[in-house]
C-alpha cells in the first residue's frame, strides 16, 4: 500500500497527515510550529519515522508559510490551493466558499467545479486572524477557544480599532473599566467576524456551501456568528483544521515515480 | 571609476548615505538579474548602465552642461520631452524607486504618502541622487494630490515649473493641454536661451517617435508564444529609457529587438513551456523597483507586458510629424499625450479598453493589478479593472505593495497561488 | 560546497568594456555586473566582469596572453540568491 504525506507548516501549528491509496485518512499529527520552521520540519520527520512512514518512499507535499523549510518535500504548493483541495475532500463537494482563519492570515477561497476561481487574503495586518484572537485572549488571561465559547453569552460591546495593537489597548481599557468578560469576548469575536465578512464581500459568489477551516473550526460560536453575519449556514468537518495538510497529501498523489511498486 | 567620487563631491552629495545604496544595489541586481540564464546578449548594455548608474549618465549630463545645455528633470509621462529637445535641452528621469530614499521623504511628508513621492523628495532633500543634483529645472505636473503638495515642498529647494494637467478628456481639455505645452515651451526657451523653431520641434518629435517605435519593437517580441526575453529585462530597458539619451536609447532597443526577433525565428525562449503569461497593470515601477516582477518570474509566471507608465503608456501612440506651424505641433503633442490613460482622469474607461486589448495582443493567462500603497486613484480604479477583467473571463489578482522587503513572502504566496489557480 | 564566482575589477569602465569585447571574441563567457561593495576597495560603485568558476582559468590565460588591462580578480562565494527576498 502506498502512502502520501501532506505537511502544512502554519505560523502557529504544523499539521501533518498521511493518506493511503484510497484517500483514507490514515494518521494526523498536530505540532506547535515554534520559532524555526526548519526544526519543526525535522520534528515532523521524526514523528513520521516513528510511525513507520518513510519519507524516502512516500511522496511528500509541503504547504503553509513554512513550506520552503521542508527539505525533504518533493513539491511545495501554496496553502490556497491545498486548503481548497482539502475542503473539497472534507465537504465532499466541488463548489465551496472556504473560509480559513489561520494563525497569521485569513483566506477566503472560492471553489467552482473543483477549481480555485478566486481568493482573497488579508495583507500584512493581522485583523480578523487567529493572531488577533490570540492577542486579545492573552490580554484577558484566557485561552482563545475559551474566549470564543464565552463570547456567546455576551453582547452590547464593540471594539472599533481594526489594528491589533490598538484593539488590544481597547480591550485592556474595557477590562480596566470592569466590563464583563463575556461582553469583551463578544466584542473580540464580533470584530473578527466583521473583518472576515468584509473580505468575503470582495469575492463575487453565487450562493454556495460555506465552510470554515483552520484553527478556529472547532469553535461553534465562531461558526454561528459568522453564519449570522453572512446569512448562511457555516459548515465545518471534524478534521477541518487539517484541510491544508489533507490537500497537500492529495496533491502528493500526483507525484509520479516516487514510492511506486517496481 | 574613482572620478565619480570626485563628481559626487562636486555635486554636494551626501557620500556616506549614498554609499549605503552602493552596498545594496549590487546584491539586489545580482539576485534579480544575474540569476537569470540565457538572457539576450543585448541586455549587456543595460547591465552596464545599472553598474554605473549614478556615474556614467550623470557625467555625460555634466559634460553637456559645460557645453551650455540645460537639463530638465521630469516625473511623469505626460510631460512632452519633444519640447525640451527642440530647444537643445536634455530630459532626465529622477530617482524614486527605492526604499532607500523613503525615510528621507518621511521627514517632511506624511507617512501615508505614496512611496514614489516619498522616495523622490527624500532623494532630493538627502542629496543622494545625482540626477536631482544635476537638473537645472524640475518639471512637475498635477497628476495627483500627493505630487501637487510635494512640489510645494520641493519648490522651496529648487526651480520648478508645474504643468496643469486636465483631469477629463473633453475637447476643451485637450486644447488646454496644448496651451500648457505652449507655455512650457516658453519656459524652456527662457531657461535654455534657445528658440524653439518648427524645424527643431519637428526633428525632436521625430526623434522621440523613433524611440517609441524602438521600445514598441521590443514589446512586440514579447507577444511571441516562445518568450525571447524576461519581463524583468524588458522592465529594466523601460526604466532606463527615462534616463538615457533618446537616440542612443532607440539604437540600443533596436539592437535588442533585432536579437529578440532572431530568437523568435530560432525558437529560443527564456521560459520553459507552460509558464503562465502575466500582464502587470497599475502604478509605475521606477528603477530599481524590481520586486513584483522578480516574485512573479520566480513563482512560475512570466511578465509579458506592463500596462504602466513604465510600460505601454510610455511608447504607445505617436505624435504627428511634419506639421507646418508650432501651433499645430503643440496641438499634435497634446493629442498624443492626452491619449495616455492615467487613473487621475475621470472617466478613465480608455484604460480598461487598453488592458482588455493588451490581454488579447499578448495572449495573457492572467492579470496582476498592482497598486503602490497610498495611491488612491489607482487603488479605487482597481475595482473597475477587476470587474471588467472578471466579466471578460480573465483571472485577475489585485495587489497593494510598497518598496519594502517586508511583504515579499506574503506576496510570493499570493502570486504562487494565483499562478496555481491559472492551472 | 557553494560555487565560487570571480569578479574582474577595473579602474574604469573603458578597460572593462575592452576586456569584455576581447573575451567575447575569444568565445569566453563573462557578464557585466555591479561590483559588490565588499570588494570595491578604493574603487567606487561601478562595473566588474562576473566569471563563472568553470571559465576562470581560460579567462586568466586570455588576460595573460593579451596583457589586458584590469585592476584585479577577486574570488568570492557565489553572491547570487534569487530567493533572498532582498530588494533595494
Amino acid at each position: 500500500m502506498r502512502h502520501f504525506i501532506g505537511i502544512d507548516i502554519g505560523s502557529t501549528c504544523t499539521k501533518t497527515v498521511v493518506l493511503d491509496e484510497e484517500k483514507n485518512l490514515v494518521k494526523t499529527w498536530l505540532l506547535p510550529t515554534g520559532w524555526s520552521s526548519i526544526d519543526t520540519a525535522e520534528a515532523v520527520k521524526k514523528e513520521l519515522d516513528a510511525a513507520n512512514f518513510n519519507i524516502e518512499k512516500c511522496p511528500v507535499v509541503a504547504t503553509g508559510y513554512g513550506r520552503i523549510a521542508v527539505p525533504y518535500a518533493d513539491k511545495t504548493i501554496t496553502e490556497i490551493t491545498c486548503h481548497a483541495k482539502g475542503a473539497m475532500y472534507l465537504q465532499n463537494s466541488d463548489n465551496l466558499l472556504v473560509i480559513d482563519i489561520g494563525g497569521q492570515d485569513t483566506k477566503i477561497i472560492c471553489v467552482e467545479n473543483g477549481l480555485v476561481k478566486d481568493f482573497v487574503m488579508n495583507d500584512k495586518c493581522s485583523a480578523g486572524t487567529g493572531r488577533f484572537l490570540e492577542v486579545m485572549a492573552n490580554s484577558m488571561a484566557m485561552r482563545p477557544n475559551d474566549l470564543c465559547a464565552l463570547a456567546e453569552f455576551g453582547g452590547g460591546v464593540h471594539i472599533s480599532s481594526m489594528c491589533t495593537v490598538f484593539a488590544e489597548s481597547e480591550v485592556v481599557s474595557l477590562v480596566g473599566r470592569g466590563e464583563k468578560k463575556e461582553n469583551i469576548a463578544f466584542a473580540v469575536v464580533d470584530s473578527i467576524v466583521k473583518k472576515v465578512a468584509s473580505q468575503v464581500s470582495r469575492i463575487e459568489t453565487e450562493k454556495m456551501c460555506t465552510c470554515l477551516t483552520g484553527g478556529l473550526c472547532d469553535c461553534d460560536y465562531m461558526k454561528k456568528a459568522l453564519g449570522n453575519e453572512l446569512h448562511c449556514e457555516i459548515s465545518s468537518q471534524p478534521n477541518a483544521r487539517f484541510a491544508g495538510a489533507i490537500g497537500a497529501a492529495l496533491m502528493a498523489m500526483n507525484i509520479k515515480g516516487k514510492g511506486e511498486e517496481r | 571609476m574613482s572620478n565619480y567620487v570626485e563628481m559626487w563631491k562636486n555635486l554636494n552629495m551626501d557620500l556616506e548615505t549614498h554609499d549605503a545604496l552602493c552596498q545594496v544595489l549590487p546584491t539586489a541586481f545580482g539576485d534579480v538579474y544575474l540569476s537569470q540564464e540565457n538572457r539576450p546578449e543585448g541586455m549587456g548594455f543595460w547591465d552596464f548602465v545599472v553598474s554605473e548608474i549614478h556615474g556614467i549618465r550623470p557625467s555625460e549630463l555634466i559634460e553637456a552642461q559645460k557645453n551650455g545645455q540645460k537639463v530638465f528633470g521630469t516625473f511623469c509621462v505626460y510631460v512632452p520631452d519633444e519640447v525640451v529637445i527642440a530647444a537643445n535641452g536634455i530630459v532626465t528621469g529622477l530617482c524614486g524607486g527605492s526604499q532607500f530614499w523613503v525615510p528621507g521623504g518621511e521627514k517632511v511628508l506624511p507617512k501615508g504618502t505614496c512611496p514614489l513621492i516619498k522616495a523622490s523628495v527624500g532623494a532630493r532633500l538627502d542629496r543622494t541622487c545625482p540626477f536631482f543634483r544635476i537638473a537645472d529645472m524640475y518639471v512637475g505636473e498635477t497628476t495627483c494630490d500627493g505630487k501637487k503638495k510635494a512640489w510645494e515642498i520641493l519648490g522651496q529647494d529648487v526651480p520648478m515649473h508645474i504643468m496643469d494637467l486636465p483631469q477629463m478628456k473633453r475637447d476643451k481639455d485637450i486644447l488646454k493641454w496644448a496651451d500648457e505645452i505652449k507655455e512650457f515651451a516658453a519656459v524652456v526657451e527662457k531657461v535654455t536661451g534657445n528658440e524653439i523653431t518648427v524645424e527643431a520641434l519637428n526633428e525632436a518629435i521625430h526623434t522621440i517617435n523613433e524611440k517609441r517605435r524602438a521600445l514598441a519593437r521590443v514589446y512586440e517580441a514579447r507577444k511571441a508564444a516562445k518568450l525571447p526575453i524576461s519581463g524583468k529585462d524588458a522592465l529594466l530597458m523601460m526604466q532606463i529609457a527615462f534616463f538615457d539619451d533618446p537616440k542612443r536609447c532607440a539604437q540600443m532597443c533596436n539592437n535588442l529587438a533585432d536579437e529578440l526577433e532572431k530568437r523568435i525565428a530560432d525558437g529560443v525562449s527564456v521560459f520553459k513551456e507552460g509558464t503562465k503569461r502575466i500582464l502587470v497593470s497599475g502604478t509605475p515601477m521606477a528603477i530599481p523597483n524590481w520586486k513584483l516582477h522578480h516574485i512573479i518570474e520566480t513563482s512560475g509566471g512570466a511578465v509579458v507586458c506592463e500596462e504602466m507608465c513604465t510600460g505601454t503608456r510610455y511608447f504607445e501612440h505617436e505624435v504627428a510629424e511634419d506639421l507646418p506651424t508650432l501651433e499645430a505641433q503643440y496641438m499634435a503633442l497634446a493629442q498624443r499625450y492626452m491619449k495616455n490613460n492615467c487613473a487621475c482622469f475621470t472617466p478613465n474607461s480608455g484604460r480598461i479598453d487598453d488592458i482588455l486589448r493588451l490581454c488579447k495582443e499578448y495572449n495573457v493567462d492572467g492579470v496582476i493589478d498592482v497598486n503602490l500603497k497610498f495611491c488612491s486613484t489607482y487603488d479605487i480604479e482597481g475595482y473597475t479593472v477587476e470587474k471588467a477583467l472578471k466579466e471578460a473571463g480573465i483571472p485577475v489578482l489585485g495587489i497593494e505593495t510598497d518598496y519594502t522587503d517586508a511583504d515579499a513572502e506574503q506576496l510570493r504566496t499570493r502570486v504562487e497561488a494565483f499562478i496555481e489557480m491559472l492551472g | 560546497m557553494a560555487a565560487k564566482s570571480y569578479y574582474i575589477l577595473f579602474a574604469n569602465y573603458t578597460h572593462g568594456l575592452a576586456l569584455q569585447a576581447l573575451l567575447k571574441r575569444e568565445g569566453l563567457e563573462s557578464r557585466i555586473a555591479p561590483t559588490p561593495r565588499a570588494i570595491q576597495g578604493e574603487l567606487s560603485c561601478g562595473m566588474s566582469l562576473l566569471v563563472k568558476e568553470e571559465h576562470i582559468e581560460a579567462v586568466r590565460a586570455c588576460i595573460e596572453r593579451n596583457q589586458a588591462v584590469h585592476h584585479s580578480i577577486v574570488e568570492m562565494e557565489n553572491q547570487i540568491q534569487p530567493n533572498r527576498n532582498r530588494f533595494c
